[in-house]
């Protein structure tokens, strides 16, 4: 009983600090104006979001692509053990 | 089971619909909302539902999974590119003074290949599930 | 404005809805229904793209996946060994078929009959799918099932009169010989 007490006192607390902090918070809107400002001239695509993973986050994109096909050849490799593997 | 026949022909109906709005979502990726993750997901769909009413239209999954592997070469040889006339790797491969309509051609292609990509992919694991139960 | 509280009260309400169901078929059909509420929400909170992925994925493709495998879940798998007339798969005769044909029928399930060829059998499948194999030993069939399935113990139960049958109750990994 004085456990859940505790981790609820401690649940509780961090929530209030949360709280604290999101209220008073400057969020840096560095990254957002820079996009707004350039991604239109720098990558020609109006849509920014494009703009971004095709073009300053290739890379990240790029192996987002090889994690699908690392999944398709290991549920083929799981379904076809026995038989010939692609 | 018996499938009913309103569901058979809405299917049908429906089928190049779906297909060329999953074209459309990958071709204006960079205008649109959208993109190639996208669009591919809806093309994978199209073709999929057709398995709800008994039509398989993939026969060989090896050649799908062929297709995917050799668009990700593809993937990766265009993003290479821009090491050579750029000097930067995976960026647009067009230096950043030309005009917009160029560097749009590079958004279009990358989009294009993500798209059959992802949708190859889905289609690939979708059907191994269906004759794993054969 | 007031929508997209409609929309959030019918979220949880449907989340229980699937957390706290019997039914699966009904779940999966729930579960398409919150992706697409889901979907609309992406969209009211200005993330097009991602209700996009969201109505593709979540609504279509995952159900469909649960529903094909709720439909194979619903087949009897029994592997033949013998060569007689006390099951015979291809004219649905003999009193081993009918025997085994009112005991899946009492569950509502499908009955399917596989010979046992090395060739037909094959991946995962020649492990885990298997719920009864038969053999014959002397003059008797012996019908050997898995001891944690919980139907075995009907088929037990019917198989008393009928005097040629007897039932062995095997460990999960025994089966695939």
């Amino acid at each position: 009983m004085i456990k859940k007490i505790l981790v609820l006192l401690m649940l509780f607390t961090i929530l209030v600090f949360f709280m604290i902090t999101i209220s008073d918070f400057n969020i840096n809107t560095y990254t957002k104006d820079y996009l707004l400002e350039n991604g239109y001239k720098e990558t020609g695509s109006q849509n920014l979001i494009t703009a971004v993973y095709l073009d300053y986050r290739l890379y990240d994109s790029i192996f987002e692509a090889g994690v699908l096909l690392v999944t398709v050849s290991g549920i083929i490799f799981m379904s076809k053990k026995d038989d010939e593997v692609l | 089971m018996k499938t009913s026949e309103i569901l058979t022909t809405i299917c049908k109906v429906l089928f190049p619909f779906v297909l060329s709005y999953g074209l459309y979502v990958i071709i204006n990726g960079h205008i649109s909302p959208g993109g190639g993750f996208q669009g591919g997901a809806i093309l994978a769909t199209a073709i999929l539902i057709n398995y709800l009413i008994g039509i398989h239209i993939v026969e060989d999954v090896g050649l799908l999974v062929k297709v995917e592997k050799y668009t990700f070469i593809v993937i990766m040889l265009l993003a290479f590119v821009s090491l050579f006339t750029r000097g930067e790797l995976f960026t647009n491969f067009f230096s950043i003074q030309s005009s917009i309509l160029q560097k749009r051609i590079f958004l279009i292609l990358m989009n294009f290949f993500i798209g059959i990509k992802v949708a190859t992919g889905l289609i690939a694991i979708f059907s191994t599930f269906i004759e794993e139960g054969e | 404005m007031s929508i997209i509280i409609y929309l959030q009260i019918l979220l949880i309400i449907i989340s229980l809805v699937i957390t706290f169901g019997k039914d699966n078929l009904n779940m999966v059909i729930f579960f398409s229904v919150f992706s697409l509420i889901c979907a609309s929400l992406y969209y009211f909170y200005r993330a097009p793209d991602l209700a996009l992925a969201e109505a593709a994925i979540g609504s279509a493709i995952v159900p469909l996946i649960f529903i094909i495998t709720i439909s194979k879940q619903r087949e009897f798998m029994v592997i033949c060994n013998i060569e007689d007339d006390f099951i015979n798969p291809k004219s649905k005769e003999g009193e081993g078929y009918k025997l085994l044909s009112d005991f899946t029928d009492y569950y509502n399930l499908k009955l399917v009959v596989r010979e046992n060829k090395e060739d037909t059998i094959y991946g995962v499948f020649r492990v885990r799918n298997v719920d009864l194999s038969v053999k014959k030993k002397k003059d008797k069939y012996i019908f050997e099932g898995k001891s944690t399935s919980i139907i075995m113990n009907k088929l037990v139960q019917m198989t008393k009169e009928c005097s040629k049958v007897d039932i062995l109750l095997v460990e999960e990994e025994q089966m695939d010989d």
